[in-house]
């Protein structure tokens, strides 16, 4: 399903060339639930940027359900990531005045028919927020604002969910919330879950953890137990 | 250099758009200013140093006949500077290959300078004697018809041609414009001309020696005016003069008792009425308005770009605030900071806008310059009138910094470093009031919502559009009002082709020998004659015209638009000519012939005439002869020719009949009208520049804060998949709908514009109606929207350019 060859990414910054990738392999299968862990600056964020489609790489190869995403056009792109990847982010990135269902159904702007709404609220009951659908972002918790990502990133049925540090604004028991929430997604529904963190427990949740360090993969293992959340 | 100063530097550079659009604003509102109100006072000035220099008359008055010692007595009287007699008739002129131009002959005496009215030499020389067979031309005139000095001209007379040499081309304040009569304003210099002859030669050409028929008198200054009138009076009644009547003179009355009586009554026509000033000062109020009223709207626009603009930076240094007030920063250091931003845009924007103001003078001046007379020109660079221009503009700059300012050095460290609190959802009334808008897609749900969630800078975007729209539409107006009124005379109004003009009075039944001309199609008599119009202690010299009763191919409308025929029952009046002397249908007036005696009535008003230029009035044909107790006469054919304009052989034909003075053609007439209207157009181009400016730079602000707010809400729509065309069209969307708001805001607004500027245009001269054509209109909105399209252009390449990864992962910081 993602298969990245040699990927490398060198930015400019001034007269400076930072190399945050230096040649990295990564074969994720569907169903799998990857935890990508690293320090600060090891490339990590480079890394779920190119794999969302939001960056590309400098060299190598990344491959999306076959498909070379170094070929794409930015509208070719911007579909892929509606279509096949759903985002979640650390500060959840919700429009503040618009009501939780109306976030989720922001990325159907596609899509035609009246049924709409019908889909964002199924959404939000996958999520368990179905009661609270009317209200805005200021009057949810972090943990149901990431409920609420979580349904919109849902809702275009994505074979990947990319989470990038997820539960980095949440409190422990909201973050296990949220894990419970990716776990049950991942195991239930079948979706690819890769989430970004640097939380060693959070990553624990994982079948698999991807270390980062200097802008290369230092280990890749299966993780023998993972913790469940509940 | 200081921390604050580097980072008001870097901040500028950051920001250099958006600072750079407010700054154009304050520089084009500076500039307005200091070009248009500069170019006014000029022209003023233009025309007061004149008027002094050339010794320009107070009054002009005019009788049948005076003596020379009639002049003397009234040269001598207390208060009176000076004394002029001259004589002023229209003569025919003969120039080979043309229809005919009447000349307005003016005797002009040897010496130099001239006591009243002095002339100033463009080219050649003045007479070399008061006998000379020599004439100066006006340079209109002399241009026009290609005449240099060394050339010579013929005035017809009869059948002879008595030629005359031109020695010199001059400039008359007297005809700054140059028009025939206050019912005559626009006369083409191909049918009519101003010509100077030496008074002693004068004197011979029209056998009056030493009578004249008309005075020109200048005054001392501070000289009682109503007195020294009194006094001429008295001076012309000994001289069989009964009355010198004034406009608006509560003696009226009297005067007309005079006329019927069959005495002599002269006119004084003070400088205030003359024809060519009263033009003037029509132009130069309309002149006033447009100088005032469109700088205080650009500065008005300034002001809230700067707010704008500074307002969002001051929301985005929230933390940095906090920061420096928390380092030590005092609240006047922080005030000034930002305050340095309205500076530097106030400083630039003057800077600039007054360099502008001066080359807008300067192209202003030569505009008019091409456009009127300026005998002797007062044209300078006016410092007192960019300083304040300057001041305005850095103080409404620094004003409208201020507010922002202010509000910053307000802050509380914890509360400025803390994150604003994010905004509450809540459904926009128009949703409430309109719930079909809930149902819309996003694409039009996000920017509806856009709109009405910043409503203080949507109306800014929607009042940046209104006001570039209206400045365009009121500027057009001009045009639009002129082609109509032009339209209303040549396709509504006068049906005829030719109008031809006899050198006399003479017998109609000319008109059905010309009309059995091959190429005629009809003839139709006219009877022109000069008039006064009196009513209720006020008076007013026109021209009444007789026209037949049926098939008149001078066509008469009311206001209204509908079709009137004159009437033997009374007199019509157009509006002008009726909203001066304060009268309505039923009403009756007097009517004075202007000139002998014969003729004077009393008539009730039957109807209100549209025309318009000039008060004119109307009666039939056969009641103008009666009047006048001269039955089967006329002044004047009106000719419906094939093709309009005649072939040569029939314009030749006609102008060798006698009775012939010149033919006016219509399609010349109108070329001429066209071609001067033209000339503005220099005017119109300024003015759409600016307005089209001014939108741009407003709709270029708004867009660029908008979009730099909302860029990481942008980023994540295009993180979640949707195509930059979504967010472009969603973002285009929004600004044509706020661009349509400010064109309907716009509309109105800019008619009110046109009504004021147009105001200057209707009074006892002419009647010019607001007219906004729908063309003009669509023409307009259309521009103002292509600017706006235009203008969006940066905010749509910074959206393509969004580094979505870390926009929507820096949401929060």
């Amino acid at each position: 399903m993602i298969k990245l060859e040699q990927v490398v990414k060198t930015y400019q910054m001034g007269q400076v060339e930072v190399h945050a990738l230096r040649g990295v392999d990564l074969h994720i299968e569907t169903g799998e639930m990857v935890a990508i862990v690293g320090p600060s600056g090891s490339g990590k964020s480079t890394l779920m940027n190119i794999l969302g489609c939001l960056d590309i790489p400098t060299n190598g190869k990344y491959y999306l359900d076959g498909i070379d995403t170094g070929k794409l056009s930015d509208n070719r792109l911007a579909e892929i990531r509606n279509k096949k990847i759903g985002f979640v982010f650390q500060s959840f990135n919700l429009l503040s005045r618009t009501s939780a269902v109306a976030n989720v159904e922001l990325p159907l702007l596609y899509s035609n028919g009246g049924n709409r709404r019908a889909r964002a609220l199924a959404s939000l009951e996958r999520v368990g927020l179905a009661a609270r659908a009317y209200h805005t972002p200021n009057d949810h918790s972090g943990g149901e604002q990431q409920r609420v990502a979580i349904a919109r990133s849902l809702i275009n049925h994505p074979s990947i969910i990319l989470a990038d540090e997820p539960t980095g604004n949440l409190d422990t028991r909201t973050s296990v919330e949220i894990m419970a929430l990716f776990q049950e997604l991942n195991g239930r529904d079948g979706i690819t879950i890769v989430l970004i963190t640097h939380e060693s427990d959070i990553a624990a949740h994982c079948r698999r953890i991807v270390r980062m360090l200097d802008g290369k993969i230092s280990s890749d293992e299966p993780v023998a137990q993972p913790l469940i959340a509940v | 250099m200081g921390k604050l100063r580097l980072q008001l530097l870097r901040d500028l550079a950051v920001h250099k758009w958006q600072f750079g659009a407010a700054t154009l604003v304050v520089a084009l509102g500076v500039a307005l200013f200091g070009g248009a109100y500069s170019s006014y006072q000029n022209l003023k000035a233009s025309y007061a140093y004149s008027y002094q220099r050339l010794a320009m008359a107070d009054y002009w008055l005019l009788v049948d006949e005076a003596p020379e010692r009639a002049v003397s007595e009234i040269g001598a009287l207390p208060g009176v500077a000076a004394a002029e007699g001259r004589i002023v008739r229209e003569v025919p002129l003969h120039i080979p290959g043309s229809a005919g131009v009447l000349a307005r002959v003016i005797s002009v005496p040897q010496e130099r300078p001239a006591s009243a009215i002095d002339l100033v030499l463009v080219e050649g020389s003045f007479f070399s004697g008061p006998q000379a067979r020599e004439v100066l031309l006006e340079r209109k005139f002399a241009n026009f018809q290609g005449f240099r000095p060394g050339d010579t001209i013929h005035f017809k007379k009869g059948n002879e041609r008595i030629p005359f040499k031109v020695v010199g081309v001059v400039i008359s304040p007297e005809y700054i414009w140059v028009t025939k009569s206050a019912a005559e304003m626009f006369p083409s210099p191909r049918a009519f001309g101003v010509v100077f002859l030496p008074q002693e030669r004068a004197e011979a050409f029209f056998g009056s020696q030493g009578r004249y028929n008309e005075i020109l008198v200048r005054l001392e200054p501070g000289a009682d005016r109503e007195v020294l009138l009194a006094q001429m009076g008295q001076v012309l009644r000994s001289y069989h003069i009964a009355r010198l009547s004034q406009r608006d003179t509560a003696e009226v009355g009297e005067s007309r008792r005079d006329a019927i009586r069959g005495y002599r009554v002269g006119e004084a026509v003070a400088l205030k009425d003359q024809p060519s000033n009263k033009m003037l000062e029509m132009d130069l109020e309309s002149f006033h308005q447009l100088s005032l009223m469109f700088p205080v709207m650009f500065l008005a626009a300034a002001a809230m770009a700067i707010y704008t603009v500074l307002s969002r930076l001051i929301q985005g240094q929230r933390p940095q605030i906090g920061l420096m007030v928390a380092m030590g920063y005092s609240r006047g250091q922080i005030l000034g900071h930002y305050l340095g931003f309205a500076l530097v845009v106030g400083l630039l924007g003057v800077a600039v806008g007054t360099g502008g103001g001066i080359l807008l003078g300067i192209y202003i001046g030569d505009m008019y310059s091409g456009f009127v007379n300026i005998p002797l020109r007062d044209f300078q660079v006016r410092g007192d009138i960019l300083a304040v221009g300057a001041g305005a503009g850095l103080g409404v700059s620094l004003l409208a910094g201020l507010v922002p300012a202010w509000a910053a050095a307000g802050l509380r460290p914890a509360v400025a470093m803390r994150p604003s609190a994010p905004a509450l959802g809540r459904r926009p009334p128009v949703e409430a009031l309109f719930p079909f808008l809930a149902r819309l897609s996003y694409t039009w749900k996000i920017p509806l919502r856009n709109i009405f969630r910043n409503p203080r800078r949507s109306f800014y975007t929607a009042a940046g559009v209104a006001v570039g729209l209206a400045l365009i539409l009121s500027s057009a107006s001009f045009f639009d009002a002129f082609h109509s009124a032009i339209d209303l005379e040549f396709n509504g109004i006068r049906q005829y082709d030719a109008q031809l003009s006899f050198a006399q009075l003479d017998s109609a039944l000319v008109s059905r020998k010309v009309a059995s001309y091959p190429g005629v199609s009809s003839s139709q008599p006219l009877l022109q004659l000069p008039y006064r119009v009196l009513s209720e202690g006020k008076s007013k010299t026109t021209l009444i015209l007789g026209l037949p009763e049926m098939g008149s191919p001078y066509r008469l409308f009311t206001p209204e638009g509908k079709a009137i025929a004159p009437s033997p029952e009374g007199i019509l009046l157009t509006r002008v000519l009726q909203e001066e002397l304060g009268v309505k249908v039923g009403d009756t007036v007097s009517l004075q012939p202007v000139a002998g005696v014969v003729g004077a009535t009393r008539m009730p008003v039957v109807g209100i005439v549209e025309q318009p230029v000039g008060g004119m009035a109307f009666l039939p044909l056969r009641s103008v002869q009666d009047l006048m107790r001269q039955p089967g006469v006329a002044t004047g054919l009106m000719l419906e020719l094939e093709g309009h304009e005649g072939d040569a052989g029939l314009r030749q034909r006609l102008y060798d009949l006698p009775q012939t003075a010149a033919i006016n053609f219509m399609t010349e007439q109108r070329r001429f009208l066209d071609d001067l209207l033209a000339l503005m157009w220099g005017f119109i181009g300024v003015m759409l520049a600016f307005g089209a400016a001014l939108a741009a730079a407003i709709v270029f602000n708004t867009i660029m804060v908008n979009t730099t707010e909302r860029r990481r809400e942008i980023a994540t729509l295009r993180t979640i998949g949707l195509s930059q065309g979504r967010i472009f069209l969603m973002a285009t969307i929004e600004n044509l709908l706020l661009g349509l708001a400010g064109i309907a805001l716009g509309l109105p607004l800019g008619y009110v514009m046109a009504v004021n500027f147009m105001k200057a245009y209707q009074g006892d001269l002419m009647s010019i109606s607001v007219v906004l054509l729908p063309r003009t209109f669509i023409l307009a909105a259309a521009g103002i929207l292509l600017v706006l399209l235009l203008s969006q252009i940066p905010a749509l390449r910074l959206i393509q350019r969004l580094d979505l990864a870390a926009e929507v992962k820096d949401w929060n910081s």
